[in-house]
Parts: C-alpha cells; sequence; structure tokens
C-alpha cells in the first residue's frame, strides 16, 4: 500500500493549476459570449479525483483515504428547458396577435369611418344630394349630384375592397415567403439534429449546437404553433397541428399550394396534408386573410347590395319626370357561365298601379285569411294573425334572425333578401351544398297568404327559389355574381348621361277606409320615392337596420376587433417578456458574476501554485537534509 | 434572483421603449387635437364621434334644404301680398263700377284694367324658380294656359288631384308642407267650383270610354279608381268589374246596364238583367256579364281614370287584356274675374254689386286664409331653423367632449413623459457601465 508522499500533494497541486486553468477557460467562454444572442451561461463542474487509502506512520493497519485533488468533469449548460416550453408557446401566440395587430391598423385605416374621407362621410354626401332631390324634385343639378355621388360612394366602396383583396394577396405572397423561412429552419435543425447525435454519441455535450439549436426552435415558434419530442440521441422530432414536419435528420418541407383561378385561396401543406397553423406569424395570416379581411369584404358586400338594392326597388317603383316608372341607379353584374347567387325575390301582388297599406289588416288586404296563420321560414314558424298587418308580417320574420330580411317594397311588394348569413345567396350553395332557404306555409291560412303576395309556390306550398333562380326579370328577382360581388356593381350609364330621368314621384292615392291604394305619375315635382331613398338612413323598424345603424354597429365591431388585437398582442408581448426575464435570469451572462467567478478561480490557481511552490521548498529541505 | 447586463440592457430598451410610445401617442394627440386616431383606440367613443360627425352632416343638409323652403315660402309671402293688392284694386273697381254713374263705356274700361290684372294674377301663378313653376303642384307643366286668342283671350288652369299635390319636406320627424298651389290660391268658400280665375278638372288624359274586352270570367281587383266627379262610362261585356267609384264632388254617379247576370253594390247582389242605378261616393261596384255605362252628372266633363293601363288578370296570374284611355280635353269652369268682365263688358250691373261682388269679398276672406297658412309655415320653418342650429351646437359640443383631446392634460402628460424619458435614458447611462471589471486591478 502506498503511502501519502510529497510527490503526490505536488501532483494534487498540479491537478489544482490544471483544473482552474480549464474552469478559467470556461469563464473566458461565458465572457466572450456575453452578447451571443441564444447563448447560455456554462459551468465548469469541478469533482474531486478518486481519494486514494493510504496507510500512515501512525496508522498502519487502516487506511485513509487522502483526495488526490480536483478535475473538471463536465461543463453544463444553464438552462430549464421548461421556460423554453413556456416560452415558445407563448411566443407563437405572440407571433400571432403581432401580426394581427399591425395589420388591423391598415384595416382600420382603410375602413375607418373617422374623419372625412371614410365610407360614412361617403354615404352622408349620398344621403345629403338624397335629400337636395327630394326638396327640389326637377332640378337637374341636384339630380346629377345625387347619380354622381351615388358613382362616388360605390366607387369608394370597391376602392376599399379592391384595397382588401390587395391586402389578401399580400398576406398570400408573405405566407410562401414565410413558408420558405420555416423550411430553413427546419432545415437548420435536422442539419444540427445530425451533429447533435454524433457528439453525443461520442459522450460529448454539445451545449453550443444545443443552444444553437433552442435558438432556432424560438424563431420558428413565431412563425407557427408546434411541438417538441426530444429523444435519447439529443435529437428532436417537431410536429405542426399533429402533423410530422421534422424526425432526426429528416424533414418535410411545408409546400406552398396554388389553386387555380383563386390566388387568394393558396394552401399550405406537409405531404398533401393542408397544414393551417393556428398561431404564429403564419396562423396570423391564414386568420387575417380568411377570416378579418373576408369578413369586412362581406359586410362591404352586404352594404352595397342592402343599399343598392333598396334604392333601385324604391326607384323602380316610381314614376320619372315622363311619367315613366324609374331605371334602377345601380347595376348588378352577373358572370355569364357562373353560378350565380340569388340575393331577392319580390312577391308579384300588387301589381303595377296597386298599392297596399302596410298597416292595414291582412284579412283587408286578402281574401280568404281569417285567424292565425303560421309560416314556416328558415325553420323559426312565424305565427301571425289575420288582424295584423303587412309590417307586423314583416317585422316577426325579421326578429326572428333566420338568415332573411323580410322587407315591404314601396308599393307593399314583399321582398326577401338574403343576408350574410347565407352569403347573400337565397339558395345557399356556397359550398356546393344546395340546401336553399325555406319558406313554407305550415297553416291553410298560409297558403292562402302565399299565394295572394303572388310568390310562385311548389307543390308543398313553399316558395319556389329555384324557379326565381331562372326568372331573369329585375322586379321579381336580383341574382349577383359570387366572386368580390360588389366589383360587379356599376352606375347605370343611362342616368349617369341623363340624370333627369331619375325617378322621385311616388304618392300612393288611399280611399278612405280602404286597405288598396292606386299609383300613378303626378309629375316630376313628385318627390315621394326619393323621400323614401333619403328615409333608408335612419329607417329602423320591423327589425330592418337602418345605414345609421348599419355604421354605428360597423364603426364599434371594428374599434372592439383592434382593441382586442392589440390588448391581446400587449398582453403576450409582456408574457413573453416576463418568460424571457425568467429565461435570462437563469441563462444569461452576468459580468459581476463571471468576474466574481474569474478572481475565485485565479486565487485558487495562485493557491494552487502557492503549494506547488511549498511542496517544492519541502522538497528542497528534504533534498537539503541528505547532503 | 440574478440579474445580468443582458437583461438590464433588455429591461431598459424596455422600458424606454414604452416611454416612447406614450410620447408618440401624447405627440399625436397634441398635433391632431383628437383623442383618439383609430376605432381601435376607444370603440365606444369612436362609434360616438363617428354618429355625431352624421348627425351633423345630416344637420348640415337638413339645414340647406330648409332655407331653401324659407326662401321659397317667402317668395309665396311677398307674391300673395302683391296679389292681395291687386285684388283690393279689382275691388275698388267693381265697387266704382257699381255706380250708377258710370257709363257702358266706363264700365269697358274697368274691365280692360281688370284684364291687365288679370295678366299680372296670371303671370304670378306662372312663377318659375329655377327649374320648377311655384305653384303647380307636382306637375312641372305651365300652370296657368291662355286659351282663344284676341278679345276672347281667356287664361285658366287644371284642378285637380295632381296640380293640388302637396310637396312636403321631412326633416327628422317634422313634416312642414312647402308649396302652395292653384286651386290653393283659386279657390274660395271652400268649394272647387268657385274660383278666381277659370280652371277645368281634367288635366292632359282623360277617359271617354273605357272599354273591357274579356273571353271568360275574369276579375279585376280592388284598385281601379274611376273619378266620375263629371261623367264617364265604363263597358263591359262577359266578365266581372269590381271597381272603387270615388265621387269627388259628393254628387253621385249613375250606373246602367244591360244583360247582366248579376249586379252588386257594396257587397250586395242588388240587381240583374237591365237597369240603372246610382252609387255614392265610395261605392264599390261588381257586375257580372252583360254590358255597363257608368256616368256622373250629365253633361260636363269626361271621366277621369287615374290610374293609367290597368290589367286584367286570370285567377291564374296571366295579363288577359290592358284597358285603353282616350285623350280628350276637358270644359272649363268660368272664374270670378272672367265672370266679372264679362258682366262689365255686357254692362250687367245688378250681377255686378250683387253676386261678383260678394263672391269677391269671399275671394278676399279666402286670400287672407292662405296668407295666414303661408305666414304660419313660415314660422314653423323658421323655428327649425332655430332648432337645427341648435341641436348643431350641442352635437358639436358632444363630438368635442368625445374626440377632442384635453390639451392642458396632454401638454402636462407630455412635459411629465418627457421628463420621465430624460431620467430613464439618464439611469440607464449609468446603469450600463460599471460592471465588476471595471473594479479589479
Amino acid at each position: 500500500m502506498p503511502e501519502a508522499g510529497l510527490f503526490m500533494s505536488l501532483n494534487t497541486g498540479v491537478l489544482g493549476m490544471y483544473t482552474q486553468q480549464m474552469a478559467m477557460s470556461v469563464v473566458a467562454h461565458n465572457i466572450a459570449n456575453a452578447n451571443t444572442p441564444g447563448f447560455s451561461r456554462q459551468r465548469a463542474v469541478i469533482t474531486t479525483m478518486p481519494p486514494l487509502p493510504m496507510q500512515t506512520l501512525t496508522q498502519t493497519n487502516m487506511p485513509i483515504s487522502f483526495g488526490t485533488g480536483s478535475k473538471v468533469k463536465d461543463v453544463q449548460r444553464i438552462r430549464d428547458s421548461f421556460l423554453d416550453l413556456q416560452y415558445r408557446q407563448a411566443n407563437s401566440k405572440l407571433g400571432f396577435w403581432d401580426e394581427v395587430n399591425t395589420q388591423f391598423q391598415y384595416i382600420e385605416q382603410l375602413v375607418g369611418m373617422l374623419g372625412s374621407t371614410g365610407l360614412r362621410s361617403q354615404y352622408d354626401e349620398f344621403w345629403k344630394a338624397a335629400q337636395q332631390v327630394a326638396t327640389t324634385p326637377s332640378s337637374v343639378g341636384a339630380k346629377a349630384e345625387f347619380v354622381q355621388s351615388a358613382k362616388a360612394l360605390l366607387e369608394k366602396v370597391q376602392s376599399v375592397y379592391k384595397s382588401l383583396e390587395a391586402m389578401k394577396s399580400n398576406y398570400t405572397h408573405q405566407l410562401e415567403a414565410e413558408a420558405e423561412n420555416v423550411n430553413s429552419i427546419l432545415k437548420n435543425i435536422a442539419d444540427l439534429n445530425v451533429k447533435i447525435r454524433e457528439s453525443s454519441v461520442l459522450g460529448n455535450k454539445p451545449n453550443d449546437l444545443l443552444d444553437k439549436r433552442d435558438l432556432l426552435l424560438d424563431k420558428l415558434s413565431k412563425e407557427t404553433n408546434f411541438k417538441m419530442v426530444t429523444y435519447k440521441d439529443g435529437e428532436i422530432a417537431i410536429t405542426i397541428n399533429g402533423i410530422n414536419v421534422l424526425s432526426g435528420q429528416k424533414y418535410v418541407p411545408l409546400k406552398f399550394q396554388r389553386i387555380n383561378g383563386k390566388p387568394n385561396k393558396s394552401f399550405l401543406s406537409v405531404n398533401n396534408i393542408p397544414l393551417i397553423p393556428t398561431e404564429g406569424k403564419i396562423g396570423a395570416l391564414f386568420h387575417l386573410r380568411d377570416k378579418v379581411v373576408s369578413n369586412y369584404e362581406s359586410v362591404l358586400n352586404g352594404f352595397m347590395f342592402n343599399l343598392g338594392d333598396k334604392v333601385n326597388t324604391i326607384l323602380n317603383q316610381s314614376y320619372d319626370q315622363n311619367g315613366n316608372h324609374g331605371q334602377s341607379l345601380f347595376n348588378f353584374e352577373t358572370v355569364p357561365g357562373q353560378t350565380n347567387a340569388l340575393y331577392r325575390i319580390e312577391s308579384s301582388n300588387p301589381p303595377d298601379g296597386i298599392v297596399y297599406d302596410p298597416r292595414k289588416k291582412l284579412s283587408e288586404l286578402f281574401a280568404g285569411i281569417s285567424g292565425d296563420v303560421t309560416l314556416n321560414v328558415n325553420g323559426a314558424l312565424i305565427k301571425v294573425n289575420a288582424n295584423d298587418s303587412l309590417d307586423d308580417l314583416i317585422s316577426k320574420v325579421n326578429a326572428a334572425k333566420v338568415g332573411v330580411e323580410f322587407s315591404l317594397a314601396p308599393r307593399g311588394n314583399l321582398v326577401v333578401r338574403a343576408t350574410k348569413d347565407d352569403n347573400y345567396d337565397l339558395l345557399r350553395q356556397a359550398n356546393g351544398n344546395e340546401n336553399p332557404v325555406e319558406i313554407k306555409a305550415v297553416s291553410d291560412g298560409a297558403k292562402a297568404l302565399l299565394k295572394s303576395l303572388g310568390f310562385t309556390l311548389k307543390s308543398d306550398y313553399s316558395v319556389d327559389l329555384k324557379h326565381y333562380a331562372e326568372v331573369a326579370d329585375e322586379t321579381q328577382v336580383l341574382s349577383v355574381s359570387f366572386n368580390n360581388p360588389v366589383l360587379h356593381m356599376s352606375v347605370n350609364s343611362s342616368l349617369l348621361s341623363d340624370p333627369s330621368r331619375v325617378a322621385t314621384d311616388f304618392s300612393p292615392q288611399f280611399l278612405p277606409s280602404s286597405a288598396v291604394g292606386t299609383l300613378s305619375p303626378t309629375g316630376e315635382q313628385g318627390s315621394g320615392g326619393m323621400q323614401l331613398i333619403v328615409d333608408l338612413k335612419t329607417y329602423d323598424y320591423d327589425n330592418v337596420t337602418s345605414m345609421d345603424g348599419f355604421f354605428g354597429n360597423f364603426v364599434s365591431k371594428i374599434g372592439i376587433e383592434g382593441q382586442n388585437a392589440s390588448a391581446m398582442y400587449n398582453n403576450t408581448s409582456s408574457l413573453v417578456n416576463q418568460i424571457e426575464h425568467d429565461r435570462q435570469e437563469v441563462s444569461s451572462v452576468s459580468i459581476n458574476d463571471e468576474m466574481s467567478q474569474m478572481l475565485l478561480y485565479q486565487n485558487a490557481y495562485t493557491a494552487s501554485a502557492r503549494v506547488i511552490s511549498t511542496v517544492n521548498s519541502m522538497i528542497q529541505t528534504l533534498v537539503n537534509m541528505v547532503r | 434572483m440574478r440579474v445580468s447586463q443582458s437583461m438590464m440592457k433588455n429591461m431598459l430598451i424596455n422600458d424606454v421603449d414604452n416611454i416612447l410610445k406614450r410620447l408618440a401617442n401624447l405627440h399625436h394627440e397634441a398635433a391632431t387635437g383628437k383623442k383618439f386616431e383609430f376605432p381601435s383606440q376607444d370603440p365606444s367613443g369612436a362609434f360616438l364621434a363617428s354618429t355625431y360627425d352624421s348627425s351633423l352632416r345630416q344637420l348640415d343638409a337638413y339645414k340647406s334644404s330648409l332655407e331653401q323652403v324659407e326662401g321659397n315660402l317667402k317668395g309665396y309671402d311677398s307674391m300673395l301680398s302683391q296679389l292681395t293688392s291687386s285684388i283690393q284694386r279689382v275691388h275698388a273697381l267693381v265697387v266704382q263700377a257699381s255706380n250708377d254713374t258710370n257709363t257702358p263705356a266706363d264700365r269697358k274700361a274697368i274691365a280692360d284694367e281688370i284684364k291687365r290684372i288679370r295678366e299680372f294674377i296670371v303671370e304670378v301663378g306662372n312663377t318659375k324658380v329655377g327649374d320648377s313653376y311655384l305653384y303647380s303642384g307636382s306637375k312641372a307643366s305651365v300652370p296657368i294656359v291662355t286659351s282663344g286668342s284676341g278679345t276672347n283671350e281667356t287664361y285658366y288652369y287644371v284642378s285637380n288631384s295632381v296640380t293640388s299635390n302637396a310637396n312636403y319636406l321631412k326633416v327628422g320627424t317634422s313634416i312642414v308642407k312647402t308649396n302652395l298651389t292653384l286651386p290653393d290660391l283659386f279657390h274660395y268658400n271652400g268649394s272647387v267650383s268657385n274660383s278666381l280665375l277659370s280652371y277645368t278638372t281634367a288635366g292632359g288624359t282623360t277617359l271617354s270610354t273605357f272599354n273591357v274586352t274579356t273571353n271568360s270570367a275574369m276579375t279585376l281587383n280592388g284598385a281601379m279608381k274611376i273619378d266620375l266627379s263629371s261623367g264617364g262610362k265604363i263597358q263591359e261585356s262577359g266578365g266581372t268589374i269590381n271597381a272603387v267609384v270615388e265621387n269627388v264632388s259628393g254628387a253621385s254617379a249613375t250606373v246602367s246596364y244591360s244583360g247582366a247576370t248579376s249586379v252588386i253594390i257594396n257587397g250586395k247582389v242588388i240587381a240583374s238583367g237591365s237597369g240603372s242605378k246610382t252609387l255614392s261616393a265610395g261605392a264599390s261596384l261588381t257586375i257580372v256579364g252583360g254590358s255597363v255605362d257608368l256616368s256622373g252628372e250629365s253633361g260636363e266633363n269626361e271621366a277621369v281614370i287615374t290610374s293609367s293601363n290597368v290589367t286584367l288578370n286570370h285567377a291564374s296570374g296571366s295579363s288577359v287584356t290592358t284597358l285603353s284611355k282616350n285623350t280628350k280635353i276637358a270644359r272649363i269652369k268660368e272664374g270670378l274675374l272672367d265672370k266679372i268682365i264679362k258682366d262689365l263688358d255686357d254692362n250687367n250691373v245688378d250681377k255686378v254689386r250683387g253676386e261678383d261682388l260678394k263672391d269677391l269679398e269671399s275671394y278676399e276672406n279666402s286670400l287672407e286664409k292662405v296668407t295666414a297658412d303661408i305666414g304660419s309655415r313660415e314660422q314653423i320653418i323658421s323655428q327649425l331653423i332655430n332648432e337645427n342650429a341648435n341641436f348643431n351646437s350641442y352635437i358639436t359640443q358632444l363630438l368635442s367632449k368625445t374626440q377632442d383631446a384635453d390639451m392642458v392634460k396632454v401638454i402636462s402628460d407630455l412635459s411629465m413623459q418627457e421628463n420621465v424619458y430624460k431620467a430613464a435614458l439618464e439611469s440607464s447611462a449609468k446603469a450600463l457601465l460599471p460592471t465588476l471589471a471595471d473594479f479589479l486591478r
């Protein structure tokens, strides 16, 4: 059994110096990388060398364990993987809301209603022109202004719509670029996976490679949500929405898929499986393109349809200066050869020249109606009484909110319009399924009512929408284009060239106590029709929203959505900052920290050197003794 | 807790960023004077601001409409006073002519002067502002037209539902009648048959004979209104007419029929075969089969069908035949001025100082009423204009409260944030510098 000797102490001193020097190089590495993004500080893990049991002079039978110095066992990365996980989850949300919030400011600027250049003030101009025509119905100047302001309003709506379309195509281009970005991140991770596995197999801890990979994962989390699994050999696998995109050194690139003729419907796919991330920047781009912007487009379409069609209906039933029925102000064009949406149908009674009083009882208007009458409108059972008026009937249907809007044409024809809920199509053919809106008589009285109104019915006493889809007469139906319908609208060119033909005259004559009146031209100074157009701004009886109501809703809705986006951005941003702070607290390099470590190691180094020199002098003493 | 240099740096940048954002917002508020730029900054405020903005534009439009109507009413007012003085002159002349000392030649001279006054009144009645005649109801053609020539020259206007159509201005919930029509101006004694100027009831299109030919039982439902105040007829064979009769003058209309299966008046079968029946105003009439003549009081004007081109419909909905209408100019009823001129020309003194003078006085009464009516309408309009102005300033105040920045607060906040910003920069400059390394020798 060996004995503890001076040379062993000398060796211990040497090991001490060596260990401290190694540790010092770790400190140096830390300081050098103090500002390297993604770098986590490292610590030299110093342990004792295995002790040697030794006999001593004083205790020969029982050996004592003597320490033999220190060594650097490992260099450790100081990092909390739980915080990484949290960081990436929060960062995906931040990526999402960051993009949505930024884009919302553009959207708000575009469709914003504030100020004197917005959509609302443009509508107000149109309304003001109508009010002027109602005041001076025979003034051609006022009528010209009316037609021109309608054109300006339509052009404004179209220009906003086009800008929204441009934003959509912008998002699509960005999606393509972001997909490339994700692919390059995935490729880098796959490369790193290989290197990490190689080092791990050799028993090394490839700290700096791991840092690099973690940084890439942080970047990836900003782009999309994903889940990650770490294998034993240090490799990782990544899934997005449950779809595997990376496993070890293999990765599947995201593919940008175009759809012919519909550039703004392009999507991403992995192995031909469509992939729509819910979070991150890519998720935000999908959300903005397919939900937010599409929704505003749809609202714009609805606004222009509703206004245009209502104005047209009023003009068509009014008379112009020559005693002819008025021309439409807005033209709705459809694309030949494409399926069209059936936006509006109109009952054929009362016929031309006749007017119903909408406040009179149904039983006074139509024969054979008594007691309760039940209609099935899109599943809602609407019960009206023979003592109710037409106004009551449409009010009851509209209150049920079943995806259609009932209203009355000026003469009293019942008008059924599709709403946003049906994609502005009474036939509801949007997603390929044909499940038309149902308006059906449930009771015998209702059959008589629908018949008396002059609707074309099927044998089961429901309104035959398919029949209407084939009718071309604009006083009965209005078909609109499915694709960007508002861009297929225009202002009637014959009214533009001859504004004096704008119809203003609508003055029905009712006999005392009669529910039915007559209508005939009274001359160009009649203003009843134009007054109805003026009233659209504030009219909101019968549960039909007025234009003022529409704009009010629109402004608060866009405001609340925008506020929500910015609140979510602020929340997630501060959450990410907080987690990043926590992460930094664990992993970042503190110069003071490193300096104190440096002093520590330096002192220990000096002390070890001192041990060596002391042992040296001890050996000297010993050697000198034997001289 | 560990705090490292990079953490300090991140925190500082974050803090300074936040201060800068606040500064930018405040600067924007100060520069634009508005609390918010986008709806998202204050959804409920934006909703209100947008609504108030729109209300202001609405009030502006109403204001210009109201002012226009006010101008028109003022025009009516001044024209009415001209008319009144003319009528007073006519009155004086008629009184003078009633005097027995006048010779027939004197009375002819007076008649000539009244003719000139009549021309002036016609000019007033034909006043045109911009594109529209002031007194023509909803018609835009010349209200008072000339008939005859030379010494027989006279003037007449059309008095029916179209030319007496009132135009209204609707301002929010208030509705004001904005025009004055010739019937308003010239009729007196509350009766259509009395008028200062000559007039005719039918304008433009009149109906003389109204032929319905049907080949099987048809129903003409409801709303054919036939003005039978002065005659006309409906002929029908082999079908059903269900017409509502409106008798404007209050007098009755007569229906005569032959070969009818049944005649139904006001829902009751009263006769069949041939005969005639008297209809009162508002009566509904159904005649099945045979042929029918509907006529009003005999001898004067023809019937007017006010709904053009009424279409008969089968029960199945297909159109069968279209009712046609003929054009005929109706007879002219003599007005008071024309009567006076004629009586003066004829030297009919008894009539001049009796009937004519009395009618003239009742016309003057009616003119006073019209003047008072215009005055009250002017008052309503000027009230509305006042209300409009008040409402405008009220909404402007509300709008300002909703969207205008509180400048005192903005400026003080701004300087406050500037100080904070400077302090933050200063402290960062200090905080980032020293580490332990600086103190190691």
